[in-house]
């Protein structure tokens, strides 16, 4: 069984390398799709909000990679 | 990859396992898009996937011919360049099927990948600050 969780996590791997980057980049896809509709945001704001929350997604990742 | 050098003689199997991974990622991603596509609408699925299968023919086309300048653009730069386009894109596609109408329509991907660019160099020099401090670290 040591040879497929080899496996799982090579695959894993492959799609995630920072879990908490991953994570965070979720749920600020979520928040954008399920949120900013409610706020009567209107469709030409939508773009710029999602890329500044990966803006800031990124830079606070990098950060904490720095720390570490 | 570099770095490790290449075998004396037969083929390098460090090279074969990454362009296997990375392909198979690309791959898997490909497959995504041609289902988005195609659950677009009846008839959608067919075009989607001639669409992707002249893709794929075009880049190994252009493999075959770019191969050999592409080789001596440094490993870090070329990841560098492919991560800045695929995040723009990808936010821009992400933007698209969440209903946004993006400043520019097509163009504000100029506009993304600038924007992906100017973090990327930002934030570059605090990950080499942490790889020089363990570098350190490791020569004491």
């Amino acid at each position: 069984m040591l040879w497929l969780r080899s496996v799982l996590t090579e695959i894993w791997g492959l799609f995630v390398d920072d879990g908490s980057f991953a994570l965070a980049i979720l749920v600020w896809l979520a928040a954008c799709w399920l949120v900013l509709p409610r706020f009567g945001v209107p469709p030409e704001a939508k773009g710029p909000i999602l890329f500044a929350g990966f803006a800031i997604v990124m830079v606070e990742s990098a950060l904490r990679r720095a720390r570490s | 990859m570099r770095r490790l050098g290449r075998p004396a003689q037969g083929w390098d199997r460090a090279a074969i396992a990454a362009s296997f991974q990375i392909t198979m990622l690309e791959g898997t991603e490909a497959v995504f898009i041609v289902v988005a596509i195609g659950a677009g609408g009846s008839g959608l699925l067919l075009p989607a996937s001639v669409g992707a299968l002249a893709a794929l023919l075009a880049v190994v086309a252009l493999g075959l011919a770019l191969h050999r300048p592409l080789a001596s653009v440094p490993e870090n730069t070329l990841k560098f360049a492919v991560g800045v386009l695929l995040s723009a894109f990808g936010t821009f596609w992400v933007g698209e099927g969440m209903g946004s109408h993006w400043p520019g329509a097509d163009w504000s991907i100029l506009g993304l990948v600038f924007g992906f660019l100017i973090i990327g160099l930002a934030t570059v020099p605090l990950a080499r600050g942490r790889a020089v401090a363990r570098l350190r670290t490791a020569m004491r």
